[in-house]
């Protein structure tokens, strides 16, 4: 199976439409391809390309958008301090979070995965922070975290740092509190729910086979489990990163963008423009280049796969 | 076979394009009224009543209930907006209004500086020919809360919630009682800026207990700058006072030295649950909104840990009373067959009778007719306490170009920047930004 | 040679012992670590249960109430008589009973397109479907809504299924193309061989290798709608019609300054709104341990 980089060359085209077998999958491959097609293009397509006209038009939802060219674009680019700090964050909590978020998943997910007694219980047990609604859970973060009186400086003071974080009232710890927050949130999530079903498709017999060389449960960790692994984690990187990077309930409601701009993420300050401000125009035009950033992201991300995604049996 | 797919799906693709645009682009224009169509004046009324106010407390279905009786050939469909935020319901209804389907009776509050794009974008209507036609009686309601719902020389609406603003420090008494001092008396206006600024300082102890907290929403940071005699912005709404007049820029001095030199402040959302620390005794002042008091007097469980009172503010040397008269309101859609239904409907929905169930059933502070202020004194005797405020408040400004919201965005974000005690900015800096950034909010063109 | 005879099982055995031994080790090193990660894990359940059951008072102090002084049962049944919630919850229920085959089906046939044919533009149609993902919904809703609303579907539940049985939506499917590129093409190859159609290969082959991913497909289908809220709060406006994650918002929409909150309710209500989905949750689990899915197969 080719990897998508490969694939991604287009000249065996002329090639590919010649023989009888390449009829048969362009055949199959559309028909199965339709109903997704379908909706694509019934759905996403209209509205998507609407907002990509909007983007270059002044648009407040009641009166109808005027065309005004670039300016949308040399406004963010130029006038706008806010797109490029808010990008800054963006990157910042999805680059911290991110990793540590799948890595934390992967290893709980291997842990949970172990045939024990009454892991069925400890797996559901996990499940359950993001479960929780996200009101609740900023009630009791804030108040963990409360820079005078919450119980995580109280035991930071007595282990002996006497001055600690300021958390979510502190612009430098701001970011850092929702990624702990989203951690705590996230780890045992839908992340580990797909790493779980990852670990099930990894044969019984490899590690069998693996056991009977005296292999120890680190050398199967390591030559095992994680090669077979990649495809789920490559999954998880790619998707953790698109959903890291459009963060925005959590800094909505537990910080609203503030203290002083510190968690205005990108999505925030877009939703902002489209409906508290409704300048819609605008925040098309933040949105098209907020995809573009994503799309090529995701693309390296699909290219360097090359290297380290391990299908087995192709 | 793929080209047909597609060639066929792209035209459906197509077809949602200029669907969208042009419903979006049109809707606004015409929009469709449901009953009109079918004409005939025998038919019964159907109006549609969208909102968020009071949804789950039973007090919407109660008006439907007690109008319909009266008007056997009236239906009202209640459609509760259940956004996350208030926010939320907005985009909601510029959406039904974008395809044409928002209902008849609204809330576009001036508060939540909805109300003058609504009236610019045509999409709630003047009643002044209603009321002549009615005779309906203004004086029923506070002559400021009323004065919210006019646009150049209109009369918008009716009013819905309201109150004085953030024109109170909600005190612990317990606290004064324990430093062996009198508590002040909580309607006299007798503690002055420098008391205040004293107790900050006394009743904080460091790790334990904060003397102050003032948050930096905008409700805040215009009474304190009213306090000093100045506001943030004028009244026009045109411009930000901050550094041209010095009355605004010293009381921007006087929380910059408490909240970044003395650093006797929470840090900016530091105090999230301020109501909370209040009754948990770790905190002595609170600037809040005066309504405040009666919700602290009802949190208290021990009494030995907190006890509800109140400083109102030192009237200023023109006489008014520091506080930022601000509510919301009812409006009736644009281009309705049956306004004058409807306008009996606002009217049944702003008496004295639901107004009061308003405040006492849908647990919204409506403050806004002087018989619903007097039923709410007779209910708890506390609400005597905020009389002199409304009567002798000082109107809130908003912007001009109905930039509301970038406006409170600014303020809070901006004095977050210039108070936080983390990384301390200079003063002038500081106040500087704040200014530009609200000024540059002032400069937009009209939303 | 009997003393060799005699050894050799004895230190085979003292090995076993040996290696047993250092497993009961690992075990309970792995015992403590999740008991004690379980414990902060565990804590939002508990918190989520014990302020549902608290008066409004013990919710808004300061401090946290671990437990309720007097457990307010009673704020259940508030839940229940104050507004429609179990209406709601029929109504997510029935959402989702629509959605969940939908993307089972449709989401399985996109995903053997993207992972086992070759045709043209496939690679194009690919990255535009994970574009989907990358598009901010801000932009795209009212234009939607306007849609919509002119095919005459608002209050129906139209918008917000149609999509599962278009696809099911790029994670979905890109998720289901994992799993299908993770099973050995060989087994394709064979049954191909065998005459079999490409539908009886998806069919007869690769669903029954599936297992663990269509559940996981399945109970985030689930999560997602039962939590969904934006598209339901746009799309309806009828209240009989509402879901409960739309209905949660009755408890949440009074202004917080002015007036008695109804935290210990929107508690209540969540903790009701978690009950179905931890049981589907427990009884769908045994589908992540079983899958003894491809241990049979050869090399």
């Amino acid at each position: 199976m080719a990897t998508l980089a490969n694939r991604l060359r287009l000249s065996s085209f002329s090639e590919m439409l010649n023989t009888s077998r390449q009829r048969r999958e362009n055949f199959y491959g559309y028909l199965f391809l339709l109903p997704w097609l379908l909706g694509f293009l019934g759905l996403f397509l209209g509205p998507g390309l609407f907002s990509l006209y909007l983007s270059f038009t002044k648009y407040d939802v009641l009166s109808p958008p005027t065309w005004i060219g670039l300016d949308n674009y040399t406004k963010m680019f130029f006038d706008d301090p806010l797109f490029y700090t808010s990008l800054g964050r963006t990157f910042y909590y999805a680059g911290v979070g991110v990793p540590l978020g799948v890595i934390g998943s992967m290893f709980l997910a291997i842990l949970l995965n172990a045939k024990l007694r009454g892991l069925a219980a400890y797996r559901t047990l996990f499940f359950m922070p993001s479960l929780v609604p996200i009101v609740a859970s900023v009630v009791l973060w804030k108040w963990l975290l409360h820079a005078d009186f919450g119980i995580i400086n109280q035991w930071l003071v007595d282990l002996g740092w006497s001055d600690p974080p300021g958390w979510f009232g502190d612009r430098r710890w701001a970011i850092p509190s929702l990624i702990v927050m989203g951690l705590w949130q996230g780890l045992g999530g839908t992340r580990m729910i797909i790493f779980l079903a990852g670990l099930q498709g990894i044969p019984e017999s490899l590690y069998e086979a693996a056991s009977i060389d005296g292999a120890t449960a680190l050398h199967k960790l390591r030559h095992v489990t994680l090669p077979l692994l990649t495809p789920t984690i490559f999954f998880n990187m790619v998707l953790g990163v698109i959903g890291g990077l459009q963060v925005f309930t959590a800094a909505f409601v537990a910080t609203e963008g503030g203290p002083g701009f510190a968690t205005t993420f990108y999505s925030l300050h877009l939703y902002r423009h489209a409906f508290d401000y409704w300048n819609m125009g605008y925040a098309a035009t933040l949105a098209w280049l907020f995809a573009f950033v994503i799309v090529s992201l995701t693309i390296w991300q699909l290219r360097l796969s090359r290297r380290w995604v391990f299908y087995y049996g192709s | 076979m793929k080209n047909l797919v597609s060639r066929r799906s792209f035209l459906q693709g197509a077809m949602a394009v200029s669907a969208g645009a042009l419903a979006a682009c049109v809707a606004p224009a015409a929009p469709e009224s449901d009953m009109g169509d079918e004409g005939a004046a025998m038919e019964p009324v159907h109006l549609r009543w969208d909102t968020f106010r009071g949804i789950g407390s039973g007090w919407n279905e109660e008006r439907i209930e007690t109008f319909t009786e009266m008007h056997s050939d009236v239906t009202i469909e209640l459609r509760p907006l259940a956004g996350s935020g208030q926010q939320d319901n907005y985009a909601k209804m510029y959406a039904a209004q974008a395809a044409g389907d928002l209902g008849e009776v609204v809330a576009f509050d001036p508060s939540h500086y909805h109300f003058w794009r609504a009236i610019n974008k045509d999409i709630i209507m003047p009643i002044d020919e209603l009321v002549a036609a009615d005779a309906t009686d203004l004086d029923q309601w506070f002559e400021h809360f009323l004065g919210l719902q006019y646009y150049q020389g209109q009369l918008y609406g009716f009013p819905s919630w309201g109150w004085a603003g953030f024109d109170t420090l909600v005190l612990n008494a317990v606290h004064l009682e324990e430093a062996g001092m009198d508590v002040p008396d909580p309607t006299a206006r007798d503690v002055s800026i420098d008391t205040i600024n004293e107790w900050a300082h006394s009743f904080y102890v460091e790790g334990e207990r904060f003397g102050l907290n003032i948050s930096h929403n905008e409700a805040t940071v215009v009474v304190l700058t009213r306090l000093f005699g100045s506001s943030l912005i004028n009244e026009e709404g045109t411009q930000c006072l901050l550094l041209d007049d010095p009355n605004a820029t010293e009381a921007m001095r006087w929380a910059y030295d408490l909240g970044v030199v003395d650093q006797v402040l929470p840090a900016p959302g530091d105090i999230e649950n301020a109501g909370g620390a209040l009754v948990a005794g770790l905190l002595t002042m609170n600037w809040c909104g005066s309504l405040c008091v009666r919700n602290f007097n009802n949190q208290i469980e021990d009494e030995s840990v907190a006890k509800a009172w109140q400083i109102l503010f030192p009237a200023r040397e023109d006489g008014r009373f520091p506080s930022q008269l601000r509510g919301g309101t009812w409006n009736l859609r644009t281009n309705q067959d049956h306004a004058d239904v409807a306008y009996q409907f606002l009217r049944h929905i702003s008496s004295h009778d639901g107004s009061l169930s308003f405040n006492l059933v849908a647990g919204n502070f409506a403050m806004v007719r002087p018989d619903v202020v007097q039923s709410l004194i007779e209910e708890d005797a506390i609400h005597e306490w905020f009389i002199s405020s409304l009567e002798n408040g000082i109107p809130a400004h908003a912007p001009a170009n109905s930039r509301g919201r970038e406006y409170t965005s600014a303020v809070q974000q901006w004095t977050d920047l210039l108070l936080d005690p983390h990384q301390p900015v200079e003063f002038e800096q500081g106040l500087q930004d704040l200014n530009d950034n609200i000024q540059a909010v002032l400069d937009l063109e009209p939303a | 040679m009997a003393a060799t005879i005699d050894r050799l099982p004895s230190t085979d055995i003292s090995g076993d012992a040996y290696r047993r031994g250092r497993n009961r080790v690992q075990m309970g090193i792995t015992y403590i670590l999740l008991t004690a990660a379980a414990l902060m894990f565990a804590f939002p359940l508990f918190w989520t249960v014990s302020s549902s059951l608290q008066t409004w008072k013990e919710l808004r102090s300061f401090e946290p109430h671990l437990l309720p002084a007097i457990p307010q049962w009673g704020n259940y049944v508030k839940v229940f008589s104050a507004v429609p919630f179990a209406r709601w919850m029929g109504n997510s229920f029935l959402i989702t009973a629509i959605t969940i085959p939908g993307v089972i089906i449709t989401g399985s046939l996109t995903a053997y397109s993207f992972a086992r044919f070759n045709y043209v533009g496939k690679e194009i149609w690919f990255v535009l479907m994970l574009g989907t993902m990358m598009i901010p919904t801000q932009v795209t809703l009212i234009p939607q809504y306007v849609l919509f609303f002119n095919l005459k579907l608002i209050n129906t539940y139209v918008p917000l299924t149609i999509g599962s049985w278009l696809g099911g939506g790029a994670f979905m499917i890109f998720l289901l193309r994992q799993f299908i590129m993770s099973i050995p093409r060989d087994l394709d190859e064979a049954a191909l061989m065998d005459g079999a159609s490409p539908i009886r290969i998806l069919w007869g082959v690769l669903l029954p290798l599936m297992k663990p991913a269509l559940t996981t497909v399945a109970i985030l289908q689930f999560l997602g709608d039962w939590n969904e809220f934006f598209g339901p709060f746009i799309y309806l406006n009828r209240v009989d019609l509402f879901t409960a994650a739309v209905g949660l918002r009755f408890f949440q929409n009074i202004p917080m300054e002015t007036s008695d909150p109804r935290d210990h309710l929107l508690m209540a209500a969540a903790a009701v709104m978690t009950i179905p989905v931890i049981a589907l949750f427990a009884a769908a689990q045994r589908y992540f341990i079983q899958g003894v899915v491809l241990s049979g197969l050869k090399i």
